[in-house]
């Protein structure tokens, strides 16, 4: 059992203090996963906040879970969805799940920043991500930034594994029809920072 | 080194280099033996070098996203959960645990109510009567679940005790309309599952069904509107027949007979509904309604008035809707002082 699984039994037994190590595990990760849906922090942070109280409130009904960081991803994300598609409403112009946004931004280092080739590449994946459709840019995100295998994307998602997979194939597919080659120097470069 | 077994990676591309999970770990957490596998892979496709290269600078720099840093700390936000928390213990302590208390006395409530039911129960043994007032339409639910609506100025009695194993057995006066419960077994009929009325000397004994009885002046017509009937007389000049469903009998007191075909079984029970269905009833059949069951003296002094018919259907709420529909209808005078009406026919 990781220290993490711990935690988490331990806050279904009734321990605050788990709950907060869970807390403090997730708020930024969480918060940075909203962050591509809205640029609204006010709504983001109401999703954490009723979706920490809605697990105490209900921590004895809660099960023992393999990965938490599942758990809470789907969690925040129906809530956040959820709210997404009824504030719309109430401002006049209506959003599906399909057109929330998802908004990712190739990152970079700091010693890449001075490579005028960096930049290149860089804005040419951000003009491929562009391309994509919300739920592709999610799938992608989640895939390479949160690491999780198709199983959790699947599960984070509410998808089955194969409209999984369909999905990332798209998304992979419309990177293919945007992206470039690369520049072979500035690639040999890349890797020689990746494995420091 | 060779004894590495290897994927076949000849027809990968960048795409597939960037979409495979070996290759996705191998960039982001390389261990020692993915270091050792690729370079293999690299030594046997070598070819692929480019390829693989441009697939992990996609990876790379899709994991190292700036991370969103919000202005509201974490610590801020936890301390907003934690307050909402304990408010959410508080509202447990202040409301489940006097509701606890609350469901502890409101059994003692129920408890008592219990005991008065029982009481209640064990005075309402032995015999029950149920009368209605002229123009007074009554319900009477039986212990069986069994309903009765008696029409103005009728009776029933029973008598109740704890044994069912006995028939469900009434008597009744006047006019009643009966929905019984059928409470046998299918194919297990026997003594105790059948309903008996006594009424005028006869026994009607049934099953589960629906009929109207009316017992006036020493007449009884039974109308049966569903399911099976039985009508039997026992001693002097003993009978029994069986109805079926839309039968009318007429007892005088002496025969039996069946009734007049105009006079449907279902029309027999639209007094329940306070209507009057007065297909095939003569103007002294209406008359008589009038005096049995809204306690009315009805005068008819001209010949052969009496004997006026008339079909369709009248309210029959009270006696003066009565007596409005039938002045219009019958075309006649009525002159009403108290219970006293007198019918005369209109002058020409």
């Amino acid at each position: 059992m990781t220290s993490e699984q711990k935690a988490w039994d331990d806050f279904r037994y009734g321990d605050e203090r788990s709950l907060k190590l869970i807390f403090n595990t997730y708020y930024n990760l969480l918060f940075n996963y909203g962050h591509k849906f809205t640029p609204d922090d006010h709504i983001i942070e109401d999703v954490i906040q009723d979706l920490f109280v809605k697990l105490w409130a209900d921590r004895a009904g809660i099960n023992n879970t393999e990965s938490v960081k599942n758990y809470i991803y789907k969690a925040f994300r129906r809530r956040l969805i959820r709210k997404l598609d009824y504030a719309p409403k109430i401002m006049a112009f209506p959003v599906t799940e399909d057109k929330i946004q998802f908004d990712i931004e190739p990152g970079h280092d700091h010693r890449m920043i001075n490579s005028e080739r960096m930049r290149n590449i860089q804005s040419k994946l951000a003009a491929a991500l562009e391309k994509m459709t919300p739920r592709q840019r999610e799938v992608i995100h989640l895939r390479y930034f949160e690491e999780m295998d198709f199983e959790e994307i699947a599960d984070v998602m509410q998808l089955s594994t194969k409209a999984t997979y369909k999905l990332l194939y798209r998304a992979i597919d419309t990177l293919k029809k945007n992206l470039p080659r690369f520049d072979y120097l500035v690639i040999l470069y890349l890797l020689d920072l990746s494995r420091k | 080194m060779n004894s590495l077994e290897l994927t076949d990676y000849s027809s990968f591309e960048t795409l597939d280099f960037f979409g495979d999970e070996n290759f996705i770990r191998y960039v982001l957490h390389p261990e020692e033996a993915d270091r050792v596998y690729w370079a293999e892979v690299l030594i046997k496709y070598p070819q692929k070098e480019e390829m693989m290269e441009e697939a992990s600078a996609w990876i790379m720099m899709l994991n190292h996203q700036v991370v969103y840093v919000p202005e509201q700390k974490a610590e801020e936000c936890w301390d907003k959960i934690s307050s909402r928390i304990s408010r959410h213990e508080h509202l447990e302590v202040k409301y489940i645990i006097p509701l606890k208390r609350a469901v502890k006395w409101l059994s003692g409530v129920a408890a008592m109510v219990l005991i008065f039911l029982v009481v209640n129960e064990v005075m309402e043994q032995g015999k029950q009567v149920f009368q209605s007032k002229y123009g007074e339409l009554k319900t009477v639910n039986f212990p069986d679940e069994s309903v009765a609506i008696l029409n103005g100025n009728s009776r029933i009695y029973y008598v109740r005790n704890w044994r069912s194993d006995k028939p469900r057995e009434l008597w009744m006066d006047g006019e009643a309309s009966f929905k019984v419960k059928h409470v046998a077994i299918k194919n297990r009929i026997q003594q105790a599952d059948s309903f008996k009325v006594h009424v005028n000397g006869i026994e009607l004994t049934v099953l589960g069904t629906r009929f109207n009885v009316k017992n006036r002046r020493g007449q009884t017509e039974i109308s049966l509107v569903e399911g099976s009937l039985r009508i039997d007389k026992t001693g002097e000049g003993a009978f029994s027949r069986l109805m079926k469903p839309g039968d009318v009998f007429i007892y005088d007191g002496h025969h039996l007979q069946k009734g007049i075909a105009q006079r449907s079984a279902t029309s027999s029970q639209a007094w329940t509904r306070r209507e009057l269905e007065i297909d095939g009833y003569t103007l002294k059949d209406v008359a008589e309604i009038l005096e049995d069951t809204y306690g009315l003296k009805v005068r008819m002094d001209t010949p052969g008035l009496g004997d006026k018919k008339l079909s369709g259907t009248i309210p029959s709420g009270s006696a003066d809707d009565i007596l409005f529909v039938v002045e219009k209808v019958f075309d006649v005078n009525i002159s009403r002082n108290k219970n006293q009406v007198i019918i005369t026919p209109k002058p020409k």
